[in-house]
Parts: structure tokens; sequence; C-alpha cells
């Protein structure tokens, strides 16, 4: 107990070292996340393995025999997962996901979607036929 | 010296502050989902997606969502009965006035009593077909003039040219009564971009290029606005074994679809402008029935942004934020 | 050589012991039910780190083996409430958490405060090691941000509480004079 005795509760370096570690996390946020724009195209994977890439313009569901009983809807915010056997529904919950490096992932069933950017593509909002 | 300043605080408070802090840091990033809703439906013939971000976005979606169902139920109904079996509505005499009023002020452009007309021909339902001569001769003499102020007995309704519009004015209402960031109202052929997405950056509509059916013709930079476009490339019929197309829009002087050199056209109208939506809808049409030939007129209007798209890719257009997909053939004819 | 891993320390008596880690696992258990709560917005049923307290203050009151042991058990908890995969994440992030706790706790001087923050990111960064593994793609590191805001919060609280609770924990169950 004897190096317990005089340890305090907080220092003033250990609030500099703290404040330098959440600055590395915003920098490493803004130089890896794309905010320019919607449209792109989601890769799913399972367990490593490519299974889909599928382009964030065509709405509608998807389901791949490699994914199980997974379901994921391509809609105007992006992809997210409508359906899941996992136990938590943890992906499901996750939402949608549109820009360029978000992803969501379902451990269960060994899944990734992960969204990248379509190089060249424009960006749009809607298609007007 | 660190020992010296930190002597003069009691620890128990700042303990008892930044625990609070770092719980209330905590609950905040659990809240911080995003606050953008989606939904996709099928209404006025056609697919719709409907986007809104704000304050109880779920609320207002699945509001939005219902007014587009309900409006576009009611406005069905006109197929199948004449104007007086309608059931009692101001939806009717509001959308009717409120076209009576553009035909006014435009020129007569669109004729919301052509019901029978279009029955006749049935495009755009399972069994298109070209009338005889007779037939068309019949239901153009009994036609009433676009102007009529009371509905004549008898006469059937068609609101297709202008209800879409309508319906994102109605949108519009209810977004701006519930103070939404921004929405993005998709019904297809007509879109409602409401408020200012999060950053600042304006909307970006693609505009299908109406020559082959697939990629765009080029991409329109807006703030909030009506945007609505016209063409014949979508709905149309082509009988056995030709090559006719006709089209959806419908000529009230021939019976026929229009005869125009113009492949698509696009209004658009900024979202300040009252009953934006429904003047989008209706320009868009009558400036693609006219054709080349009265367009300077319609580019030398100021309230409203025009981009005509001709039968061999020439592009007539007074739009600031246009961006033209050169590459897919299309040229300016007048910018 | 027999290596003889003596788990009860010394300084205290058997029932003591068992009822001090009774308590411990206990916390542990219910920490990691309010962990859940705010993993809605975390995919993959990670947590942020806050049970981790329980193994921080075993390593302060009892000795390091005996934390060890809370690990592990945390882990076979969270694989038998929550299943395989929640478990094996538990079990990779707690024991980096642990490793970096005993670090800094035993061989520096560091304060309850750094030691907790640094013990919740080791946590996050076990737990995004353990789904990478599992789902072999790197693109749960995109995650990482996020995580650290969440943790650096995290370790704060635990760290404040510690600080608070310790004095007691020893008032109560004794010193086991076995923390050097």
């Amino acid at each position: 107990m004897n190096i317990n005795d005089d340890r305090k509760l907080i220092r003033a370096r250990d609030i500099v070292l703290i404040a330098a570690v959440l600055a590395a996390a915003a920098a490493v946020y803004w130089v890896t996340a794309d905010f320019s724009g919607k449209k792109r195209y989601a890769v799913i994977s399972c367990g490593g393995e490519t299974v889909a890439e599928v382009s964030l313009d065509r709405f509608g569901d998807y389901s791949f025999p490699e994914t199980g009983n997974m379901v994921f809807t391509v809609g105007g915010s992006g992809i997210s997962v409508s359906k899941s056997g996992c136990p938590d529904k943890i992906c499901m919950r996750t939402g949608n996901i549109s820009r360029a490096g978000e992803a969501i992932i379902c451990v269960p069933n060994r899944t990734a979607v992960k969204v990248k950017n379509a190089p060249g593509e424009n960006d749009i909002d809607v298609v007007l036929r | 010296m660190a020992r010296r300043f930190f002597r003069h605080y009691n620890y128990n408070k700042i303990a008892g502050t930044v625990s609070a802090a770092a719980l209330t840091i905590l609950l905040c990033s659990c809240s911080g989902a995003d606050k953008t809703a989606s939904s996709q439906s099928f209404v006025f013939d056609t697919y719709s997606q409907i986007t809104v971000c704000g304050n109880d976005s779920e609320d207002v979606l699945s509001e939005v969502g219902s007014i587009l169902s309900e409006m576009s139920g009611d406005f069905d109904l006109c197929y199948d009965m004449t104007a007086n079996e309608l059931p009692q509505n101001d939806l009717y005499c509001d959308c009717l006035s409120k076209t009576r009023e553009l035909n006014r002020r435009y020129g007569n452009g669109i004729n919301v009593f052509c019901g029978k007309l279009t029955k006749l021909w049935g495009i755009s339902t399972d069994s298109p077909r070209v009338p005889a001569d007779e037939e068309l001769a019949a239901v153009l003499a009994e036609l009433p003039d676009a102007l009529t102020e009371n509905i004549p007995y008898g006469a059937m309704l068609d609101f297709g040219a202008v209800s879409k519009g309508y319906a994102c004015d109605k949108v519009f209402e209810v977004l701006e009564k519930k103070d939404m960031d921004y929405g993005i109202i998709s019904l297809s052929s007509t879109t409602l971009m409401y408020g200012k997405k999060h950053g600042g950056k304006p909307f970006r509509t693609g505009l299908t290029n109406p020559l082959t059916g697939e990629g765009y013709a080029g991409i329109i930079e807006t703030e909030a606005a009506f945007i609505s476009t016209s063409g014949g490339y979508e709905r149309y019929f082509s009988p056995e074994g030709t090559n006719d197309k006709y089209c959806h829009i419908m000529d009230m002087t021939t019976g026929r679809p229009v005869e125009t050199d113009f492949a698509s056209v696009t209004v658009i109208v900024s979202a300040d402008v009252p009953d934006g939506g429904i003047l989008s809808d209706f320009l868009a049409t009558m400036i693609f029935s006219e054709g080349t030939g009265n367009i300077d007129k319609w580019l030398a209007c100021d309230d409203f942004q025009v981009v005509a798209i001709s039968a061999d890719g020439g592009v007539y257009s007074n739009c600031e934020g246009l961006e033209l997909n050169e590459s897919g053939g299309f040229y300016y004819e007048y910018k | 050589m027999k290596m003889v891993i003596k788990f009860k320390p010394d300084g205290i008596s058997a029932s003591r012991y068992t009822a001090l880690m009774g308590l411990l696992f206990a916390v542990s258990a219910a920490l990691n039910w309010l962990e859940s709560l705010f993993s809605v917005f975390l995919p993959t049923g990670m947590r942020i780190g806050l049970s981790n307290i329980a193994v921080m203050l075993a390593i302060l009151c009892i000795n390091v083996p005996s934390a060890l042991l809370l690990t592990v058990l945390k882990a076979c908890f969270v694989l038998l409430t929550r299943g395989v995969t929640a478990g094996a994440m538990s079990l990779c992030g707690s024991l980096a958490a642990f490793l970096v706790t005993v670090l800094l706790f035993r061989r520096t001087k560091a304060s309850y405060v750094l030691t907790s923050v640094l013990a919740a990111l080791a946590h996050s960064l076990g737990q995004l090691c353990a789904a990478c593994m599992l789902l072999k793609t790197v693109s749960v590191f995109a995650y990482l941000p996020v995580l650290t805001v969440s943790s650096s919060a995290a370790g704060v609280l635990t760290g404040i509480a510690l600080k608070v609770i310790f004095p007691e924990m020893v008032k109560t169950f004794g010193s086991t004079k076995q923390i050097r």
C-alpha cells in the first residue's frame, strides 16, 4: 500500500495528456471522415470476404446467402440493416450510414458494411425523372 | 509550484463537477443519433422518397407520408368518377382555382377538365390505345375550356399536370410549421428541397438524360427550391409493331399527344415563392408542350429558371447552378 | 519448478476474501448492465469500460492474481449472458485494461484519473482488436474517435470514483499489505 499513500486524484500534466489524446482522436476523425455528399457504394463483407458491393443509388432491400438472415436496406439516407438474426440487434440499431468510412458491424454474423467513395462520382441528393 | 496551485481548491467540489460533466458527455453521446428520417412509398403513381431532418423527424415523416398518400388517393378518384360524383373535398376546388390563376397569368397552359381525353387514350394505365378519329372528335367537342369557373356537369378532371406540385406545396407548409432543418421530398418528376442542409451545402439534383433514360444530362445546384420536370421519355405508349411514341402529355387542340422538339423541360422555382410547387409543375408541362419556338419568352422570366433539353441534346437554360454533362452529348444552345 | 499462484493474499481471512471477491464480481456485473444502456450508439456490443473499476479496486485492495481472476470471471459472466462474441470482446478489452492498470498502479505513481482513462482507452482498443480479428476487417477502427471520447469520459468517472472508494474499502476490509 505504500505506493498508494500519496497518489493524487489528478495532476496538471494528466489534463494535458488527456487533452492531447482527445485532440489526436479529433484529428483522426476530421482526416478520415468524408463530409462531401451522400451517394457512394457500400461493401458488404462476411468473415473478411467481400460478399457484395451495393450502390447507394439503388434503393431496395438486399440479402445474400453468405450473410444468412440479414436484410440490408438502401434508402435515401444510406444503407442500414433492417433485419438480422443476431441476439442483440445492435447492427440494426446503428441506423443508416452514408458517408465514406462509416461502417455497420454485426459481430455474431461476422458481417461488416462499409461505405466507400466511388471515384469521380458526383454526390447527388435526388434524381429527377 | 503545482502543489501550491492545487492546495487552495476544494477537491470534493471539483471531483463532483467533473464527474457530472463526464456523465453528461456520456449521456449526450448516447442521444447523439442522427435527426434524419427517411421513407419510400408509391404515391401519385410513382416511386416517392421522403427525407426530413430536424426535431421529431420521425413524426413529421409519417405526417408527410400520410398527407401524400391521402392526396394521391383523392386525386386518383378523378380518373374513375365525373366531377359531380367526386366526394366533397376542398382539395379539388383549391387545386382548380390555383390552376385557373396560373392559366390566367401565363396563358392557357393546362386544362384540368381533360379527364375524358386522358381516359380515352389510357396512357399510363394497363390498356393504352390509339383512339379513332371519331372518338377523339366527340371528346374534344365537349371538352370544357380551361378557365371555366363552374365545373360543368359530367366533366372529368385530370390533375396530373399539377397534382405533384400541389402536393409539394402542402408538404412545404408542414415542414415550415414543424420547423424542420431540411427536407428532400421526391415525387420522381417533382421535387421539393426544403431548408438548408447541415454544413450549408446546396442541394444537388441530378437531371435524368431524356435521350437515353439512363445517366445524367446535368446536375443542378440550388438552395431550397421546387424543381419539376416534364418529358415524354418515361410515360409513353408505343403500339405493337410501330415506332410511334405517344407521350402522356396531351395537346388540347388536337386531342393527341403534344408535338414538341423538346425531350425534357425542367423548371426551378425558389422555395421563397408562394405555391412554388404547383407553379413549377404547371410551367414544366406548359413549356415542354410549346417547344423551342417559344422558349425565349420563358428564359426571359425572372420568377423561375428553366433547363430545356431538345431532342438533339441542345440545352436552353437560364439556370446559374447547372452543371451540364457535356461528355454525354449535351451542349448549350442558349445560356 | 513448481509454481503456485496464491490468489488469496496472506493479509486477510478466507471469509473476508470470499466476501470481497463476491462483492467486486457483483459490482462488475451490475456495471456491465449499466454499460449496456450506453452502448446503443456503439456497434457490436462494445462497452465503454465502466466495469473495470472492480478490477482496479482488486489491484489496489487485494493483489494482482486476484484481479486477474476477477477479469476472467467477468468475461465468463458476459460469455454466459451475452454470447461468445461479446464474451471474447470483454475478455480482450478487460485484459488490456488490466495490464495497463497493473503497470500504472504498481510501477508508477500515476494519478487515479490518468490511470483510469488510460485503462478505459486500452479497454476500447482491446475490444476493437477483438472485433477486427472476428470480422477480419480493419473498418472497425472507424469507431476509434468516438470511442476515445466516450472512454475518456468513462475513465474520468471511474478515476474519481476510485479515489473516493479506495480509502473506504481499506477502512472496511483492512489493507492486505501486499501492494508495494
